[in-house]
């Protein structure tokens, strides 16, 4: 199992009704399984990122990654979703 | 004249000559209005090396084709030349004072002279009158705005106005409106306060005339469509749109850039104390805006409720205020930065000079470099609120060491020495602002190029369009390779983008439509603004001819400061944003190559690289020859100088 930290600012803090949380993925998760899992818990994450004609994360809103020790980076394409996330990882939804 | 009101007010306070005067149709056409008017009449009017707190600096008010029309917002543009940095200065305002000038058939005041006591403008349509303003010098900016309604009978007036540091001609003094609009860093307010003019007042009773109302109705719909807090495809539109800019500093917080304790790191650990959310859960009362803006949240009207600073009501917390006043100088106590802010505004200071100075000045504390001594008995230590709000108004006052602050970092690092020029953080004498000049390699840039020193609003938004958002046909015409502009682990194609970003902000400050609001499309895609424009004004503009008058405005200011004896040398940045990265956060270790990314930038404007003056033939292709000329002229005389020296 792998630590993440999610951090939801702005539209997120108001569909999650959180500012932040930390939970716990199985190994070999990936940035699009996760949004799933909160999609699935909080609704609204779907429509908020993902354009539903392309299937491709769209750029109304944000989803970054800062892995451990890295720079916070956006993620903006397919090979961005398709990542593992791992023990330490934060992403950041806004 | 349809979209502008063809009329320049010109007003003597030294003779007390008032005259109007016919906006000739070639500036209309080749300066588009605010930004451009205001530095054309500055160049044309100035003689390099004029005093700038003496009756022969000039002030320009400028407005635009748009303002007026629903498109227009309530934004404008103040120039002057800055008793800070000796270089122009400009502020672009909002609020409703711009739209009011202009149904008083006005496009621009332009102010000469000194008055030989306080003063102020009374604009009332075609009746413009200079009134006494004994009665107000010394009242704050909100006491003036009361005043100067009621004795004119009318609660719909608009002004633009300075508190008592413009009086005191602190550097670093701003010119209000609407209680809270604020602009003109580096000292507009004490080119106002040398001038004796407390305030201008405007009403007026006329309309903007369109052109093709229909045609103007089908641009302004394309251009609002990017507008809408669900439908744009820019995440920042609903953010502005629904709460307001303080949301943005838990995004700088976690992109490791919010810049803390004087930039001495990019997280500050108590964020959340001061966030957006904070805000908007307990002080904010409610939404305003500027005249007809689409982002109706963009401003907050907030109050503090308990503790000690219950009572306090302001308006217009920006991320800025919160950044400033709170994470730079390490304080977590939010009703003490909203105390901060309302201070600043109600005694014409601008925050984020303010916020940067007292950063530096605790730092220094810290450091040992001056001690309560120095500071009138003050722990000037990171976190303290108190202390903070006692030296803005002591900087408004210039009393004791507020004094030594209130002429800027730059000066007030010069005076104390032993190294604390190091972390004295400024671009050309100008304080830092907002976006952290290690949080890419376009924001160091853009902070190091910038002609009025550390600023962040003439970039804005400082990173490159979406494709996703601008159609396909302008993203292949774009003048860099969006790819690598958007890929900030490496350096390239940022010059080029910079350039491109600068012209067309540049563009959307002649028009005076609000830089917030350029998003998503029309970010990158001008052609609903040329029709905007075309059918405002009835002549011809094409997206193309649009972004000539941008860089065409950013030539002629440069120009302006050569001839102050700006150039390469004066675009740099302190030295802590060059050699000291952050140790923590999302951004750690990132350090800007900026001599790189200067000779990148020069490139693509056509700039002598090694002067970064604008060279004889880019003037020539911008139809700027006679300034060429002049520019010639002064470097054969400053080189003449120079070998009678040797
Ligand atoms: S976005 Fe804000 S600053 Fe810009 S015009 Fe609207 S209210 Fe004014």
């Amino acid at each position: 199992m792998a630590k993440i930290n999610l951090k939801y600012i702005a539209h997120f803090s108001l569909l999650t009704g959180k500012l932040e949380e930390g939970i716990e993925v199985r190994e070999k998760t990936t940035v699009s399984d996760l949004i799933k899992r909160l999609e699935q818990k909080y609704g609204g994450f779907e429509e908020a990122l993902i354009d539903e004609k392309t299937g491709r994360l769209n750029s109304r809103n944000k989803v970054a990654i800062r892995k451990a020790g890295g720079w916070t980076e956006n993620i903006t394409t397919l090979e961005g979703l398709n990542m593992e996330l791992s023990d330490g990882d934060t992403l950041i939804f806004w | 004249m349809c979209g502008w009101r063809g009329t320049i007010l010109n007003v003597d306070l030294s003779s007390g000559k008032i005259d109007k005067e016919k906006l000739p149709e070639d500036m209309a056409r080749d300066y588009l209005g605010g930004r451009g008017f205001n530095i054309k009449t500055l160049y044309q009017e100035l003689e390099p090396g004029v005093e700038p707190l003496s009756p022969e600096n000039i002030l320009v008010f400028g407005t635009g084709p748009l303002n007026g029309t629903p498109l227009g917002c309530g934004r404008m543009t103040v120039t002057t030349k800055s008793p800070q940095t000796g270089f122009f200065v400009e502020g672009n305002n909002g609020g409703f004072f711009a739209p009011e000038l202009k149904f008083a058939g006005y496009d621009i005041i332009v102010i000469r002279g000194r008055a030989d006591k306080p003063v102020y403008l009374w604009i009332k349509d075609e009746k413009v009158e200079i009134r006494d303003a004994s009665h107000i010098w010394g009242k704050t900016t909100w006491e003036t705005d009361r005043i100067i309604k009621e004795e004119l009978g009318d609660p719909e007036i608009q002004l633009r106005y300075i508190g008592p540091a413009g009086e005191n001609l602190v550097n670093t003094s701003i010119i209000l409106g609407n209680l809270a609009r604020a602009g003109g860093r580096g000292g507009a307010a004490a080119v106002m306060g040398s001038k004796n003019l407390k305030a201008i007042a405007v009403r007026g009773s006329g309309g903007v005339k369109i052109a093709r109302p229909r045609e103007f109705q089908e641009a302004l719909l394309e251009i609002w469509e990017d507008l809408d807090v669900d439908g744009s495809k820019d995440p920042f539109t609903r953010i502005w749109g629904l709460y307001g800019s303080p949301i943005v500093l838990r995004i700088q917080q976690e992109y490791g850039t919010l810049a803390t304790n004087n930039g001495q790191e990019g997280v500050f650990e108590k964020v959340m104390d001061i966030s957006g959310e904070e805000f908007l859960k307990n002080y904010v009362v409610k939404p305003k805006a500027c005249f007809c803006c689409q982002s109706p949240a963009c401003s907050h009207w907030c109050e503090v409720r308990d503790g000690p600073y219950a009572g306090t009501r302001t308006e217009g917390i920006q991320a800025g205020s919160t950044e400033a006043l709170g994470s730079y100088c390490g304080i977590s106590h939010l009703p003490a930065i909203i105390k901060g802010h309302a201070l600043c505004n109600e005694l014409g200071i601008g925050m984020f000079s303010t916020g940067t100075t007292i950063a530096w000045a605790m730092e220094a504390f810290e450091k040992g470099i001056i001690s309560s001594k120095d500071t009138d008995g003050l722990e000037l230590r990171f976190g303290n609120h108190e202390a903070m709000l006692q030296l803005i108004r002591k900087i408004a006052y210039r009393e004791g060491f507020g004094d030594l602050l209130a002429d800027g970092v730059k000066k007030a690092s010069e005076k104390i020495g032993k190294g604390s020029q190091d972390f004295a953080l400024h671009v050309k004498g100008l304080e830092y602002t907002a976006v952290e000049p290690r949080s890419s390699h376009v924001a160091a840039l853009m902070h190091a190029v910038n002609d009025q020193g550390s600023d962040h609003t003439r970039a804005y938004p400082p990173y490159p369009p979406s494709p996703q958002a601008v159609p396909q046909e302008i993203v292949e015409k774009l003048p860099f390779d969006l790819r690598k502009a958007s890929d900030d682990s490496i350096p390239d194609e940022k010059g080029k983008f910079l350039k491109w970003l600068f012209d067309s902000r540049a563009t959307l400050n002649c028009l005076e439509f609000c830089l917030f609001n350029s998003r998503a499309r029309t970010f990158a895609d001008f052609r609903p603004f040329a029709k905007a424009i075309t059918a405002a004004t009835g002549m011809k503009f094409s997206a193309d001819d649009l972004m000539e008058v941008g860089e065409r405005v950013i030539n002629l200011e440069r120009s302006f400061n050569a001839r102050e004896g700006a150039g390469r040398k004066d675009d740099t940045l302190a030295k802590r944003y060059l050699q000291e990265p952050f140790s923590k956060g999302g951004k750690a270790g990132f350090l800007p190559p900026l001599e790189e990314l200067l000779d990148q930038y020069y490139e693509a404007r056509g700039w002598d690289p090694e002067t970064g003056v604008p060279t004889r033939g880019k003037l020539g292709e911008l139809g700027l020859g006679e300034v060429a000329d002049q520019l010639e002229t002064l470097a054969k005389q400053m080189q003449g100088k120079h070998d009678g020296k040797d």
